[in-house]
């Protein structure tokens, strides 16, 4: 079925079945990655930053307060009302 | 109000500034590097001089670095929305949802192809799509920060939306008045100009150092002509929105005006201090008088600033705390009377149409509609209204020393193009260590810029509606001071990282680009 697909890409005059326009975008970020120098290292530090970001302190330190403590917007709404509208 | 934990408000303050200002780090040399390097890479594609290639390419590394380092330090400030100011992020999530929105899928898109291309791209697609990419990049980046700095912008002046009473969401009605609002234009125009001017910096001190070192001497000469032609273009452009940011502000923030310009009394004519040192007047209630010694000023200026007209009003600090009814300006007392109505009829609101009673619910709703422009003053009905005069030394420093800084780069940037062009910069020494140092002040000077805008603006979240006190959560400040830390150990960490990997780039020297 694939190859009843075609696109033309990067301007060029040719048409590549979708197969193997994926099989090039694939060899094209893997022979990037791979003749990366300075890149290693910078994508270790990107690697270990996201970790960092989404799993120890999003999940460990930044729960969203309202999402964590209500079931719906409705509550969530009400919540925030309440708090805005204290007196004292 | 009364018994909220100011610490817990300080702390919440302190730990948004200290993640958006090492955010802010890796910003600006994005957006202004990327254009540095898409004007290269187009000569390069029109001479066809290997030589321009390497220099795109050592740029473009440099680039890189600062880019992956600073790729999703911005996210944690969303983080902080949800958890440290979950009421604000309630209060405005579907004004900011759609900015934010766009930036994302921008963003991601950007990223995931056109930096790939950029990177990897070098004799594997052609060279006309291979400069297309830079471009976008280029382009993608500064319009990612646009809708970052609308966000920013509607904060400082909200229009375009209306408050749901019943969903205590702030929902917009009319986006192009978000997107276009005049201080969002400004406040983009402006921010990312100076971006464009610290790159222009970093790119000939960088090669100031090269040439003091005799290396890559021409390649250093060559990054430095459009980098000087690029940031010179920029510096000039920076005077214009910096003359339409203090218009906006004149208009829209008149107490941040008053602020930076530490404007106690309203007058017309009013002379712009080009400096002095501040004195504390402690025999005015509130402590908000400063007397302003040894200063120097131009007469008539400030009016012309704020209104255009030289013989214009500017109201000062006195008339926006103590009111002017000759001009028109409700006092602070006043103002939170008001705003106290507005929060008083929105609790009536929601009990009335809980207990199905319609009538007092569309009355109450009506009271509240006619105070809402003051809702956010309604908080200090009973604390002191002083607290609702920003830190007056801060913003005046910071916006005196920003200018000064701004003349001193436009005139490196004149002198260093000159020189360039004229092949002579490589033995003047003096300039080359002048270009070196003033890569930390640009930084400084666009770190100075966002004090005037965020301190200049307190206490207010959103101006005018709601103030830190209301906007943040309810949270222990001893869990807040631990996350502060934490960022502060992160992010240093990654400052060091980011200095020590591109300074080991930057010794390898463009040859080898």
């Amino acid at each position: 079925m694939h190859e009843s697909i075609y696109i033309c890409i990067f301007g060029q005059k040719k048409f590549y079945p979708a197969l193997k326009i994926i099989k090039s975008i694939f060899s094209f970020y893997l022979e990037g990655f791979r003749n990366m120098t300075t890149g290693r290292k910078l994508w270790v530090i990107i690697a270990v930053k996201l970790f960092l970001i989404f799993i120890v302190l999003k999940l460990v330190f930044f729960p969203d307060f309202l999402e964590s403590r209500f079931n719906n917007d409705r509550e969530r709404g009400n919540w925030v009302i309440k708090e805005l509208t204290k007196t004292n | 109000m009364n018994n909220i934990d100011l610490s817990l408000v300080d702390w919440s303050r302190a730990q948004f500034a200290l993640t958006a200002m090492y955010h802010w780090l890796f910003v600006p040399l994005t957006l202004g590097l990327s254009f540095i390097i898409a004007f290269m890479e187009t000569i390069y594609v029109r001479t066809g001089n290997e030589e321009w290639k390497r220099i795109t390419k050592f740029w473009m590394a440099l680039f890189g670095i600062n880019f992956a380092i600073g790729v999703a330090t911005g996210l944690i400030l969303e983080f902080q929305f949800g958890t440290n100011w979950s009421n604000y992020s309630w209060f405005v999530g579907d004004i900011f949802g759609a900015p934010l929105a766009i930036e994302g899928i921008m963003a991601f898109f950007m990223e995931t192809t056109f930096i790939a291309i950029m990177f990897f791209g070098w004799n594997k697609v052609g060279k006309g799509f291979h400069l297309l990419s830079t471009w976008l990049v280029a382009i993608g980046s500064n319009l990612s920060a646009l809708w970052i700095l609308v966000a920013n912008g509607w904060m400082q002046f909200p229009a375009g939306m209306k408050f749901n009473p019943d969903t205590a969401r702030n929902e917009m009605v009319n986006f192009w008045e978000v997107l276009f609002s005049p201080v969002a234009i400004n406040k983009f125009l402006h921010t990312i100009s100076s971006g464009y001017v610290l790159a222009a910096i970093f790119v000939i001190g960088v090669s100031s150092w090269l040439l003091l070192k005799k290396r890559d001497t021409a390649a250093a000469r060559k990054s430095m002509i459009v980098a000087s032609a690029f940031g010179l273009l920029a510096s000039l452009f920076i005077l214009m929105t910096g003359d339409g940011s203090a218009r906006a502000m004149a208009q829209y923030q008149p107490m941040k005006f008053a602020t930076m310009e530490n404007l106690y009394e309203g007058q017309q004519n009013a002379p712009l201090a080009v400096f002095g040192l501040l004195n504390k007047d402690e025999a005015e209630p509130g402590h908000d008088k400063m007397n302003i010694l040894a200063k120097i000023e131009i007469p008539d200026v400030l009016s012309y600033m704020a209104f255009l007209d030289p013989n214009a009003y500017v109201p000062g600090i006195r008339d926006l705390v103590h009111g002017n009814a000759e001009r028109g300006i409700p006092s602070y007392v006043e103002r939170s009377e008001s705003g106290k109505q507005a929060i008083m009829a929105l609790g009536d609101y929601k009990r009335a149409r809980a207990a199905g009673n319609d009538s007092l619910a569309i009355a109450s709703l009506a009271i509240f509609e006619s105070n809402y422009h003051n809702f956010g003053y309604g908080y200090y009905a009973s604390r002191d209204v002083h607290e609702l005069v920003p830190n007056i030394p801060m913003t005046f420093y910071s916006f005196r020393i920003m200018v000064f800084l701004g003349i001193h780069f436009l005139a490196l940037l004149l002198v260093v193009l000159i020189l360039s062009v004229k092949d002579r910069i490589g033995n003047k020494k003096v300039i080359l260590y002048t270009a070196l140092w003033t890569i930390p002040l640009a930084y400084i000077a666009t770190m100075l810029g966002w004090i005037v805008a965020e301190v200049g603006r307190q206490p207010w979240v959103i101006q005018d509606i709601l103030p830190t006190i209301a906007a943040v959560s309810q949270l222990k400040a001893s869990s807040v001071q631990i996350t502060f830390w934490i960022f502060a150990v992160l992010f240093t960490g990654l400052l060091i990282a980011d200095i020590g990997i591109l300074t080991a780039r930057i010794r390898k020297g463009i040859e080898t680009s």
